[in-house]
């Protein structure tokens, strides 16, 4: 889990932050991508580079090699010129001449004695020295074979040449060596026959390491030895290599031998120019790199803001809301911003709204407190007032007390709007335990507060004389408790009638229960009430205004 | 303290005394009128909780004062000055019915030119800032202390 780094120390973010390393993570994996290609392809074009460098050197190589065999094939035939058969040498050095009209080359006849005989560049019968290179010539007696020598100063020319040689056959016997001597520049005019571009520099080397001709700079290198490294890597190379150029440059090189001259032929190309398309790539993924980055970062950082600020105006309203400020609702391009301070709004006026109920709550259960604490003294009062003894007081008082009790806990019950007629009879009979001898009948009415306490107060009155001394304070009475909905006149009658009771007077006649049935009940509802003394127990009806009953409250529970 | 007779004797003389109106000619008015520490007023209760108007009736008694009536609502209380036009009216603000005790106590100053005293247990200011609008001689919190309702009547007797 993410958020667990959140453990470890690292300090909460901004959303912008989040954002930025959101735009990373979308942005890294492309660059990544994107730069392998890059790398990818370059390594191609080396390669591409490294193949054609190898494929230059094949090619000139085997143009060598088709030159050298050109003059062979001069050489060869020219060897067995009837010409030098006779030993007419005259004939032959015109013969010789001939055969050289298109070559920038000599042809020279040497005898075992390694003694020139006939050099095209001079006139015949001219006097000549001895050949510059008899090494070459000692190896064709010998191997009665072709031989391409090294490179080496023309005895007549003084200038770097190199020779095709080949045995001149009598029989078995090599009397003569036929040579064909080149100047060295004119390996190099064939080296620039081929067409490279600038950079590339092809050269040969000889069998001992001197530069025999070069694309570049022939006259300044040629006879120069190749630096001892590069030799090296040359004659052992098979692939192509890096290494550092007779010139000093650094440079990727590949070497192919003639196979008739034994020859080094190398081609060459600056490390520059072979690594170009590396660093061109490198720099456009320095520029890709960079781009994607700055405007990866721009970008989020523009829509970091877009939510930002909202989110900002957002956290600043839940602030307020815990201040128990009023919060409006905000209008940003972030629709979740909006929905939270909406909700955020609607929870600041509710909390208003609460705060104001609970205030009026507080008022209310204060007004309350104090009116039934007037109550309660008032009640204390008038009970002290009928009776003759703390007993009595005490026990009467109790009993009224516990009478508005019950008359509050069903109101309490109804969220103090009143209760039903119905459950309000039932409390204060069962206050006395006389539910079981009493029949209770009416239609389901709702009472208004003022209702219940009073006629809870009458009920209570009844319900105490009916147990002490009325109709359930013997065997077989009853009472009966009926209530009809509102008349034509818009008032509600109740009925308390006793029946089976003793016909000893009762105490109702006269007292304070006496007032609260007669009068108080009935001034307090604005309605009539009348209490009879019959022979078998009371009778009292009360009749008050249908406007104390509230047809249907608005939080009452269902009646049964 | 407790006795029976004369305090029942007491409470329903005076509840009854709202029915029949008893004026400074009455003998048991006398009588209260020689235990007061001033001249007896003339009072309507209007309080539709008879156990606290019970109590009101009887601390008026021992004052000297008389009990012309005693009103449950705001209508009641009206019909009650016309006829007996009492000194001053002590009025409980929330009545039964639709009116409350600060309409009924401007419309019995308008007519009757009779001021109340306002006897209540709601604090809430809104409400005494309606009742202030009638000119009321004063509020009493209930529950009403002695001292406090002989002082709110000192007031409107010290000037006359």
């Amino acid at each position: 889990m993410p958020a667990r780094l959140f453990h470890y120390g690292v300090p909460p973010q901004r959303i912008r932050m989040f954002l930025i390393l959101f735009a990373l993570a979308l942005t890294l994996p492309l660059l990544g991508i994107g730069i392998f290609a890059l790398s990818r392809m370059a390594g191609l074009e080396q390669a591409e580079t490294e193949r054609r460098v190898m494929q230059a050197a094949q090619d000139i190589a085997a143009d060598i090699d088709r030159e050298l065999d050109r003059a062979t094939v001069t050489l060869e035939t020219l060897a067995t010129s009837d010409a030098l058969k006779r030993h007419d040498f005259r004939a032959f050095h015109a013969q010789a001449v001939l055969a050289l009209k298109r070559t920038k080359a000599a042809i020279v006849l040497i005898d075992q004695s390694y003694q020139q005989i006939i050099d095209t560049l001079k006139e015949f019968g001219a006097e000549l020295p001895p050949t510059a290179d008899p090494e070459t010539a000692k190896r064709v007696f010998a191997s009665k074979q072709r031989q391409v020598s090294d490179l080496f100063r023309g005895s007549l020319s003084g200038r770097p040449v190199f020779n095709v040689e080949v045995p001149v056959l009598e029989g078995d016997t090599v009397p003569y060596v036929l040579i064909m001597s080149f100047q060295a520049s004119h390996i190099a005019d064939l080296l620039r026959s081929v067409r490279l571009d600038p950079p590339w520099i092809t050269g040969v080397t000889d069998n001992k390491g001197v530069i025999l001709a070069r694309s570049e700079r022939h006259e300044e290198f040629v006879g120069r030895p190749l630096p001892v490294e590069l030799l090296a890597q040359s004659r052992a190379a098979q692939t192509v290599f890096r290494g550092t150029s007779v010139a000093g440059e650094q440079i990727l090189r590949a070497t192919v031998r003639s196979a008739i001259a034994g020859w080094l032929v190398s081609a060459t190309v600056p490390v520059w120019y072979s690594d170009a398309p590396q660093r061109r790539s490198e720099l456009f993924a320095a520029v890709l790199v960079g781009t994607a980055l700055t405007l990866g970062a721009a970008l989020a950082w523009i829509f970091a803001s877009f939510m930002a600020r909202p989110l900002t105006a957002a956290t600043a309203a839940a602030e307020a809301v815990g201040k128990g400020e009023h919060v409006e609702p905000l209008f940003s391009p972030l629709a979740e911003a909006n929905i939270l301070t909406a909700t955020l709004s609607a929870a600041s006026l509710e909390l208003k709204r609460r705060q104001a109920h609970s205030e009026f709550l507080m008022r209310e259960l204060a007004h309350r407190a104090k009116n039934q604490l007037a109550v309660v003294k008032g009640m204390a009062l008038q009970t002290a007032k009928q009776s003759g003894s703390v007993e009595e007081f005490v026990s009467r008082f109790n009993q009224r007390l516990d009478g508005l009790a019950q008359s509050q806990e069903l109101m309490l019950r109804q969220n103090w709007q009143g209760a039903w007629i119905n459950d309000l009879v039932r409390a204060h009979l069962e206050l006395f335990g006389i539910r079981e001898r009493t029949a209770i009948a009416g239609p389901p009415l709702f009472l208004a507060a003022n209702a219940v306490q009073n006629l809870g107060y009458a009920l209570h009155e009844l319900a105490t004389n009916a147990s002490k001394h009325g109709a359930l304070s013997m065997p077989g009475g009853r009472v009966e408790i009926s209530w009809s909905g509102p008349d034509s006149d818009k008032k509600i009658c109740l009925q308390w009638t006793e029946r089976d009771g003793p016909s000893v007077p009762s105490p109702l006649r006269h007292g304070f229960g006496h007032l609260v049935l007669t009068r108080l009940v009935a001034q307090a509802l604005e309605g009539t009430s009348q209490l009879e003394f019959c022979a078998n127990g009371v009778r009292w009806e009360l009749h008050f205004p249908s406007s104390h009953a509230i047809n249907a409250p608005v939080t009452a529970e269902a009646h049964p | 303290m407790i006795s029976l007779e004369s305090a029942q004797h007491f409470g329903m003389k005076l509840w009854l005394g709202s029915k029949t109106p008893g004026g400074p000619d009455d003998p048991e008015q006398r009588r209260h009128i020689a235990v007061a520490d001033a001249a007896a007023l003339r009072v309507l209760i209007v309080e539709d909780e008879f156990y606290i108007a019970l109590d009101i009736e009887a601390l008026l008694a021992g004052l000297g004062h008389s009990t012309v009536g005693i009103a449950v609502s705001a209508d009641q209380a009206v019909n009650i000055c016309e006829r007996e036009r009492p000194d001053l009216v002590l009025m409980d603000i929330r009545l039964v019915g639709t009116r409350d005790g600060i309409d009924a106590a401007g419309e019995i100053l308008a007519r009757f030119g009779i001021r109340s005293v306002f006897i209540t247990a709601n604090t809430d200011p809104y409400t005494r800032h309606r009742a202030a609008a009638v000119n009321p001689i004063g509020f009493l919190e209930k529950p009403l202390a002695v001292q406090s309702l002989r002082a709110a009547l000192n007031t409107l007797k010290g000037p006359t």
